[in-house]
C-alpha cells in the first residue's frame, strides 16, 4: 500500500510583504503544486493522496478559490483524494466542507467530515481513521478515539489527524488541537499522517508531518516546506517506508543581520543572494534584515546594487532595516569649503550624529544632499 | 563712468537730431515739461547700452519716429578717466562704434567691448541687463524696488562677495535649493506644505483601502453574528419542537380549564345572591324615601300656609297706604293745573302789553320818518331853485375861455401891427398945442404910433403925411381886424358888451354852480338810504322815502286795527288787565294827542309792563312749584303701588305651591295609604335580613377555593406560551431560513480572502505612505536647512549692502533699520515696529525704492564699477519734505557718481540745484570716425 501525504496546502493565501505579480505568481504556484502532487502520485503508482487538513487557508473562501482545488483534483480520476478539515477550515455548520457537500463534489475526492474508521483500499485492508475539527480551536485530543475504533484484524489503520502533537514541539499552539505524542503506537496505527506544521517533521517512525507542498513562510520549522512524503506501508505492523520528495517551486530565505559597512560587505551580500539559486533566481524570495554604516559612495553602491539591480534578480527582495550613511567632515569637502551648501551639510551631519528619529531623518536629509551635489556635478561635468 | 555727451536722432518724437547740453559730473537735472522727450532720451540711452544694434525686436521698432526712420544716437562718456564714445543706429543701415581711449571697436566686436566694460549679459534677444536695468530708471517704474535678474543679482554679489572672506556659493546653493523643492513639491503644496502628487494619492487609497477594508470586516462580523444567531435559532427551534412538552403543556391546560368551569358555577350563584340583595335592599330603600318624601310634603305645606296669611296681613296694610298717597296725588295735579292756567292768562296779559308798547314804537318811528320826508322835500325845493338860477347864467367856464383866448388874439394881433408901426414923437411948444393935427384931430404930445398913413397939419404951417413904410403892413393890419371882430362875436354870443361883461357873468356863475352844489349836498345829506349822490338815484330815494312812509302808516293801522280786535274782549279782571286796558286807550288815543301825553303814555306803559312780567313771574313760580309737588306726590304714590302689586304676586306664588303640596300629598295617599306603606317596610326589612344571610353563607363557603382570575390568568399564560411557541416557530424557521441565505450570499463573496488581500492592499500602501512621508520630512528638513544656511550666508554678505544704504535711509527715515532679503529686496523696514515693504503708503514705496537703487550705485562705485543713475519722473509722490530730504541724499550721492534726474516739475526740482540741462536741435549728430 502506497499513498501520498500531505497537507496546509493553505488554498487562498495571500502575502502582504509581496507586490501584486510576486503575490499572484505565489498564489498560482499553490494551485499549481496539486497538479505536481497528482503526478508524482501516478509517477510512485500511489492511488491515494491524504491531505491533512488546512487545504484552504480561510473559513469563507470566495467560490473561484473553493473550487479551484476540488477542480485539480478532479482532473486525477485515478488517484484517490482524502481531505479532512484543519484548523483554517473547521468543519463549521456553514463552512466550506458543508458549502462543498451542498454543491458536490467528485467521486475522487472524500472529505472525510466524522470520525470513525474508513475503509479505503479493500485490496490492502486499508482504513483511514481520520481526526474531524468541528471548530478551529478544540481543546481535546480529537485523536483520542482511535484508540478504540474498531477495524478488522490485520487491518491497515492510517490515522489523518491536523493538530499539534503535544509535548513536541512548545509552541504557543500545541495547546490547541492537541495530538498526543504516541497516538500510533497507542492506537496500533501503521501511520499517522499530520498537518499544521509547514515544514516537513518527523516525531516518530510512524509519525509524521509532511509540511506544505509550496513553501509559503520565509520562518518555516522542520526541512522548511516545499515537500510532500511517499509512504509505503508493507504491513500493520512494519515499519512504513517514507520518501520525501520535492514539489515546491519557490525558494524561501530569510537572512538576518546583515551588516554592511564596506563595499565588500555589499557584493558579498549580492553573491550571497545570487547564489541560492544560481540557475533560477527568479524563483527566489528572500528576506534579509539590513543594518551598518556606509560610507557615501558606499551608500550609492548599496542603492544601485542591491536595491535596483539585485530587487530585479529575485521574485522577491524584502528588505527590513537600512543600512546608514556613515559621513565624516572629509565628505563635506565634496560642496567645498565654504558657503550655503556645505553650511547646510555640515548642519545636518552634526544633527544626524545626535541620533535618534531626528538624527535620522536629518542623515537621510544629508543622503540626498549628497545624491543632488553629485547629480549636479554630473550635468555640469 | 560720467556721461559727458548724448545725441540723438531718429527717436520716437526725436526726428531730427537733438544734442542734451550741459552734461557733467555730479548732479544733472533736466527740468522740461510733459512730452519734451525726457523719457524718450532715457530709452534712446537704454538702448545705446543695453541693445544690439543689430536687434530687430519689437521694442526697438518702437522706438522709431511715426514717420519712420532710424534711430540714432550718440554718446560720449569718461570711463575711469579715459574718454569714450559709442554710438549706434537701429533697424536700417545698423552699426555700432565703440571708442575706448585709442582703442576703436566696430559692430559685434564694438557690442562684446561694451557688454565686458558694463558687466551685461545676453537677457534676452539682442538686449542685455543686468544692474544697468534697475539704475535708468524709466518713468513708473521707481514706485517698484528693481526687479533684478539673475545677471544683476550676481552683479551685485560679485561686489559683496568681495567684501566676504569665504566663498558663499550662493548660487550654488539656491540651484541645489531649487531642486530640492523641485523634488519636494512633487509631494507636497508649495504654499501650505499639504500632500500632493504620488503623496497625496497614496494617502488617499490608503484611506480608501482602510475604509474598504473596514467595511469587509464589518461583513465579516455581520457574517460571524449571522452564523451564531442561525446555530443558536436552530438550537431553539429544536427546543421548541420537542413533542413531550408540548404534550405536558397541553395537559396542563386542560385541568386548568376544568378548574375554571368550576369556579365559574360557583361565582354565579353568588352573584345571584348578590342580586337578589341588592334588589330587596333597593326596595326597602325606596320605600323609606317615600315615607320621607311624604313627611317632608305635609311640612312644607304647612310652611306655605302660614306664610300665606302673614302676607294677606302685610297686603291690606299696604293697599291703605296706597290709595291715600293717590289721593294726595291727584290733589297736586289739580293745584298744578290751575297755576299753570293763571301762568298762561299773566303771559297772554304780558304779551298784550308788549304788543302796545311795540305799536308806541311803530308810530314813533313814522314820525321820525315823516321829518326826514319833510327835510328832503325842502333839500329837494332849493336845490331845484339853484338850479333854475345857474341855467340863467349862460358864461360858462368854456365860454369865458373862448373870450380870453379871443382877447388874447387880439392883443397880439395888434401887438405885431405896433411892432411894424412908425412912431411919431411929438413934442409941442406950449404954445403950439391945439395947432397941430394929426388926422384932423389935436396932436397928442409925445410918442404916438403909426399904422396906417397920417396926416399932420400943422397949423400954419401945411400937412404932412406919414406913410409908414411897413412891408406887411396890410397883412397885419387885417389880422387885427380879423381878431377884433372875433372878439366881437365871442362876446355877442355871450351876449356881454365886452370882456369885461363876460367875466362878471362868469364870476357870478360860478357862485350860482356853487349854492347849486351845497343845495344838492344839503338834499343828499337829507337822503340817509341814497345808494350814491347821482341825481337819479337821489330822486329814486326819495321817492322810495315817500313810499316807505306810505307803508309804514298802512303797517301801523292794520297793526292798531288788530291790537284792538285782540285785546278788546280779553280786557277784563285782573289788575294786569286793568294795565293794558288804559295803555290801550293810551295808545289808540295818542293819534290825536300832543307830545307831553304821549310821553306819559310811554312812562305808565313801562309801568304797566313791568308789572304785568312780575305777574307772569310769579305766576310761573307757582306753576313750578306746582309741577315739583306732583311729581313728589306721584313718587310717593308710585313705591307703595309697587310694593303692593310685588306682594299680590308673591302671594299668588305662595297659594299656588301651597295648592301643588296638597295635590301631590293626596294623590300619594290615594295610591297607597301611610298604613299600607308602613307595612310593606317592615316586609321589606326582614327580606334584606334573609338575603344579607344567604350571601355570607355562600361566601364562607367559597373562602378555600382558589380565586376564578388567578385561575383565568393562568390558563390565559397558558395558553398565550403555546402560542408564542408556535408563533416561535414560524419566527425562528424564517429566521434560519433568512440567515441561511445571508449566510450563504456571504459565503460566495470569500470574505476571509477579501479581507486578507485588502489587509495586504492596506499595509502595502501604508508603507508607501511611510515611505512618501520619510521622503518628503527628509527633503523638507533639507529645503529648510538650505534655505535657513542660504539666508544666513545672505546675510553675511548683504551687509556691505545694508551698510551702504543706510546713511541714505537714515536721512530720509531718521531711526529706520532696513531689512533686505536675497533678492535684494528691501523687505521691510523697522522704525518703531516692524513694517511690510508691501503695505507702505506709495510716497513711503517709492523713495525706498529710489533710495535701493541709489545705493545699488553706491556699491558698484565703491568697488570701482561704473555708476551712473538715472531717474526719469521720480519721487511723484513724495511730501515736500521728504522731497527736500531725497534732494539732500541725492546732492549727497551726486558727489560720488553722476546722476540725472529727469522731471516735469519744474518748480519743485529747481530746490534740487545741480546742472541744468536742455534739449537743443543740432544739424545733425556729430559722428567720430
Amino acid at each position: 500500500m502506497k499513498f501520498i501525504h500531505t497537507s496546509d496546502w493553505q488554498i487562498g493565501r495571500t502575502f502582504r510583504f509581496a507586490d501584486d505579480d510576486t503575490l499572484g505568481a505565489l498564489q498560482a504556484e499553490r494551485l499549481e503544486v496539486i497538479r505536481r502532487l497528482g503526478l508524482l502520485a501516478r509517477q510512485e503508482g500511489a492511488a491515494h493522496v491524504l491531505v491533512a487538513g488546512d487545504v484552504y487557508e480561510h473559513e469563507t473562501p470566495a467560490e473561484r478559490t473553493l473550487h479551484q482545488p476540488i477542480e485539480r483534483m478532479r482532473d486525477f480520476a485515478d488517484i484517490q483524494w482524502h481531505l479532512i478539515p484543519g484548523n483554517h477550515d473547521a468543519d463549521l455548520p456553514e463552512g466550506v466542507w458543508a458549502r462543498l457537500a451542498r454543491s458536490g463534489l467528485p467521486e475522487n475526492v472524500t472529505v472525510h467530515r466524522e470520525p470513525g474508521a474508513v475503509l479505503i483500499d479493500a485490496a490492502h485492508k486499508a482504513w483511514v481513521l481520520p481526526a474531524v475539527l468541528k471548530r478551529r480551536h478544540i481543546l481535546t485530543d480529537l485523536t483520542a478515539y482511535m484508540d478504540e475504533a474498531e477495524t478488522p484484524p490485520d487491518a491497515l489503520r492510517i490515522g489523518l489527524a491536523h493538530g499539534s502533537v503535544v509535548g513536541f514541539g512548545g509552541e504557543v499552539e500545541s495547546e490547541h488541537n492537541p495530538v498526543a505524542l504516541d497516538r500510533a503506537k497507542r492506537a496500533g496505527l501503521a501511520y499517522l499522517a499530520l498537518g499544521d506544521w509547514h515544514g516537513f517533521c518527523q516525531i516518530d517512525t510512524r509519525t509524521i508531518y509532511s509540511g506544505t507542498p509550496e513553501t509559503d513562510r520565509f520562518t518555516t520549522g522542520g526541512g522548511g516546506g516545499g515537500e510532500a512524503v511517499v509512504v509505503t506501508l508493507h504491513g500493520p505492523r512494519a515499519e512504513p517506508e517514507i520518501k520525501r520528495h520535492r514539489t515546491g517551486r519557490y525558494t524561501w530565505k530569510k537572512l538576518d543581520d546583515v551588516v554592511l559597512t564596506s563595499e565588500q560587505d555589499i557584493l558579498a551580500l549580492d553573491a550571497r543572494i545570487r547564489s541560492i539559486a544560481p540557475d533560477n533566481p527568479g524563483a527566489v524570495l528572500v528576506w534579509a534584515a539590513v543594518s551598518g554604516l556606509l560610507s557615501v559612495d558606499d551608500m550609492a553602491l548599496y542603492e544601485s546594487n542591491i536595491l535596483k539591480r539585485l530587487s530585479g534578480a529575485v521574485a522577491c527582495l524584502r528588505l527590513t532595516g537600512a543600512p546608514q550613511l556613515s559621513a565624516g567632515l572629509d565628505d563635506l569637502d565634496r560642496f567645498g569649503s565654504g558657503g550655503a551648501v556645505r553650511a547646510a551639510a555640515e548642519h545636518l551631519l552634526a544633527q544626524s550624529e545626535s541620533g535618534g528619529a531626528e538624527g535620522q531623518l536629518a542623515s537621510e536629509a544629508l543622503q540626498r544632499l549628497f545624491l543632488f551635489w553629485q547629480e549636479m556635478g554630473a550635468q555640469a561635468g | 563712468m560720467i556721461l559727458t555727451d548724448l545725441q540723438i536722432e531718429g527717436f520716437r518724437r526725436f526726428a531730427s537730431p537733438v544734442r542734451l547740453d550741459g552734461l557733467g559730473p555730479g548732479l544733472n537735472v533736466l527740468a522740461a515739461p510733459n512730452e519734451a522727450g525726457k523719457s524718450t532720451l532715457l530709452a534712446a540711452l537704454k538702448a545705446v547700452l543695453m541693445v544690439r544694434s543689430s536687434s530687430k525686436a519689437k521694442p526697438v521698432k518702437d522706438l522709431q519716429p511715426y514717420g519712420g526712420g532710424a534711430p540714432h544716437v550718440a554718446v560720449s562718456f569718461t570711463w575711469k578717466g579715459m574718454d569714450c564714445h559709442l554710438e549706434k543706429q537701429f533697424i536700417s543701415k545698423a552699426f555700432t562704434r565703440l571708442m575706448l581711449g585709442s582703442e576703436r571697436f566696430e559692430g559685434d566686436q564694438a557690442e562684446e567691448a561694451l557688454r565686458n566694460l558694463l558687466g551685461l549679459e545676453e537677457a534676452s534677444k539682442g538686449e542685455a541687463a543686468g544692474l544697468w536695468s534697475a539704475l535708468l530708471v524709466g518713468q513708473g517704474e521707481s514706485f517698484a524696488q528693481p526687479d533684478l535678474n539673475q545677471t544683476g543679482q550676481d552683479s551685485l554679489r560679485s561686489c559683496l562677495e568681495h567684501g566676504v572672506d569665504h566663498a558663499t556659493g550662493g548660487a550654488a546653493a539656491s540651484a541645489v535649493l531649487s531642486r530640492v523643492r523641485d523634488r519636494l513639491h512633487l509631494l507636497q503644496t508649495a504654499k501650505s506644505g499639504q500632500p500632493t502628487g504620488k503623496y497625496k494619492q497614496a494617502l488617499e487609497q490608503e484611506a480608501q483601502a482602510q475604509a474598504y477594508l473596514q467595511d469587509l470586516e464589518n461583513r465579516r462580523a455581520a457574517l460571524e453574528e449571522d452564523l451564531a444567531a442561525l446555530d443558536q435559532a436552530r438550537r431553539a427551534l429544536r427546543e421548541q419542537e420537542d413533542p413531550e412538552r408540548k404534550a405536558q403543556d397541553e395537559a396542563e391546560l386542560v385541568a386548568l380549564r376544568q378548574l375554571r368551569d368550576k369556579l365559574r358555577v360557583a361565582d354565579a350563584e353568588e352573584l345571584a345572591a348578590r342580586a337578589a340583595l341588592a334588589t330587596v335592599t333597593h326596595t326597602r330603600n325606596s320605600i323609606r324615601d317615600e315615607q320621607e318624601r311624604r313627611q317632608e310634603r305635609r311640612e312644607t305645606q304647612r310652611k306655605l300656609e302660614r306664610e300665606a296669611a302673614e302676607m294677606q296681613h302685610d297686603l291690606q296694610a299696604l293697599t291703605q297706604r296706597t290709595a291715600q298717597a293717590r289721593q294726595r296725588y291727584e290733589a297736586s295735579r289739580t293745584q298744578r293745573e290751575q297755576a299753570e292756567q293763571q301762568q298762561q292768562t299773566a303771559r297772554q296779559a304780558l304779551l298784550a302789553v308788549s304788543r302796545r308798547a311795540t305799536v308806541l314804537q311803530q308810530r314813533a318811528a313814522l314820525d321820525r320818518s315823516k321829518q326826514t320826508l319833510h327835510r328832503a322835500e325842502a333839500a329837494c325845493t332849493r336845490l331845484e331853485q339853484a338850479r333854475a338860477a345857474l341855467a340863467a347864467l349862460q358864461v360858462d367856464e368854456a365860454l369865458i375861455r373862448r373870450v380870453r383866448k379871443a382877447v388874447r388874439e387880439q392883443d397880439a394881433a395888434q401887438a405885431a401891427l405896433n411892432a411894424r408901426a412908425t412912431r411919431l414923437t411929438v413934442i409941442l411948444q406950449p404954445a403950439a398945442a391945439g395947432r397941430v393935427l394929426l388926422d384932423g384931430v389935436a396932436c397928442p404930445q409925445g410918442e404916438t404910433v403909426l399904422t396906417q398913413a397920417a396926416d399932420v397939419q400943422v397949423e400954419g404951417i401945411g400937412q404932412f403925411r406919414i406913410t409908414p413904410a411897413v412891408k406887411d403892413h396890410d397883412e397885419a393890419l387885417a389880422a387885427a381886424d380879423t381878431a377884433r371882430q372875433h372878439l366881437q362875436s365871442v362876446l355877442h354870443s355871450a351876449g356881454c358888451q365886452s370882456a369885461e361883461d363876460a367875466e362878471t357873468l362868469f364870476e357870478e356863475r360860478r357862485q350860482a354852480e356853487t349854492r347849486v352844489a351845497e343845495a344838492r349836498a344839503a338834499f343828499v345829506a337829507s337822503l340817509p338810504t341814497a345808494r350814491d349822490e347821482r341825481d337819479a338815484t337821489l330822486f329814486e330815494a326819495l321817492a322810495m322815502l315817500r313810499q316807505e312812509l306810505r307803508d309804514q302808516v298802512a303797517a301801523l293801522e292794520r297793526e292798531q286795527a288788530a291790537f284792538e280786535q285782540d285785546c278788546q274782549p280779553e280786557l277784563t279782571g285782573a289788575a294786569g288787565a286793568r294795565a293794558v286796558q288804559t295803555g290801550t286807550e293810551t295808545v289808540c288815543n295818542s293819534q290825536t294827542a300832543g307830545g307831553a301825553q304821549a310821553d306819559q303814555t310811554e312812562a305808565t306803559l313801562q309801568v304797566l309792563q313791568q308789572k304785568a312780567r312780575q305777574e307772569e313771574e310769579r305766576a310761573a313760580r307757582v306753576a313750578d312749584e306746582a309741577r315739583q309737588t306732583e311729581r313728589a306726590e306721584q313718587a310717593a304714590y308710585n313705591a307703595p303701588q309697587n310694593l303692593q302689586d310685588k306682594a299680590e304676586a308673591t302671594l299668588r306664588q305662595k297659594q299656588t305651591e301651597r295648592d301643588q303640596v296638597g295635590r301631590e300629598l293626596a294623590v300619594s295617599a290615594a295610591r297607597e295609604s301611610d298604613e299600607a306603606l308602613a307595612a310593606r317596610a317592615a316586609e321589606a326589612a326582614q327580606a334584606q335580613a334573609q338575603a344579607e344571610a344567604h350571601v355570607q353563607a355562600l361566601k364562607a363557603g367559597r373562602e378555600t377555593e382558589q380565586p376564578l382570575s388567578v385561575v383565568e390568568t393562568r390558563i390565559m399564560r397558558r395558553e398565550q406560551g403555546l402560542e408564542n411557541a408556535r408563533t416561535s416557530i414560524a419566527r425562528l424557521r424564517e429566521e434560519i431560513k433568512e440567515r441561511e441565505t445571508r449566510v450563504r450570499v456571504a459565503e460566495g463573496d470569500g470574505l476571509d480572502e477579501k479581507i486578507a488581500e485588502a489587509g495586504r492592499t492596506a499595509s502595502r500602501l501604508k508603507l508607501d505612505c511611510e515611505g512618501y512621508e520619510r521622503e518628503r520630512a527628509a527633503l523638507a528638513l533639507l529645503d529648510q536647512t538650505l534655505s535657513d544656511a542660504e539666508k544666513t550666508q545672505t546675510e553675511r554678505y548683504l551687509a556691505p549692502l545694508v551698510r551702504t544704504l543706510q546713511p541714505a535711509f537714515s536721512t530720509v527715515f531718521p531711526g529706520a533699520s532696513l531689512e533686505m532679503d536675497t533678492g535684494f529686496g528691501l523687505c521691510g523696514l523697522t522704525r518703531r515696529t516692524a513694517e511690510e515693504f508691501g503695505k507702505l503708503s506709495d510716497g513711503t514705496r517709492e523713495q525706498i525704492a529710489v533710495l535701493v537703487r541709489l545705493g545699488f550705485a553706491e556699491l558698484l562705485h565703491a568697488r570701482q564699477s561704473p555708476a551712473i543713475l538715472v531717474l526719469d519722473d521720480a519721487l511723484s509722490f513724495s511730501d515736500s519734505q521728504r522731497l527736500e530730504l531725497m534732494f539732500d541724499v541725492l546732492a549727497d550721492a551726486a558727489t560720488r557718481f553722476q546722476i540725472l534726474v529727469l522731471t516735469c516739475r519744474v518748480e519743485a526740482f529747481a530746490r534740487l540745484g545741480g546742472r541744468s540741462l536742455s534739449l537743443r536741435p543740432i544739424p545733425q549728430i556729430t559722428e567720430r570716425r
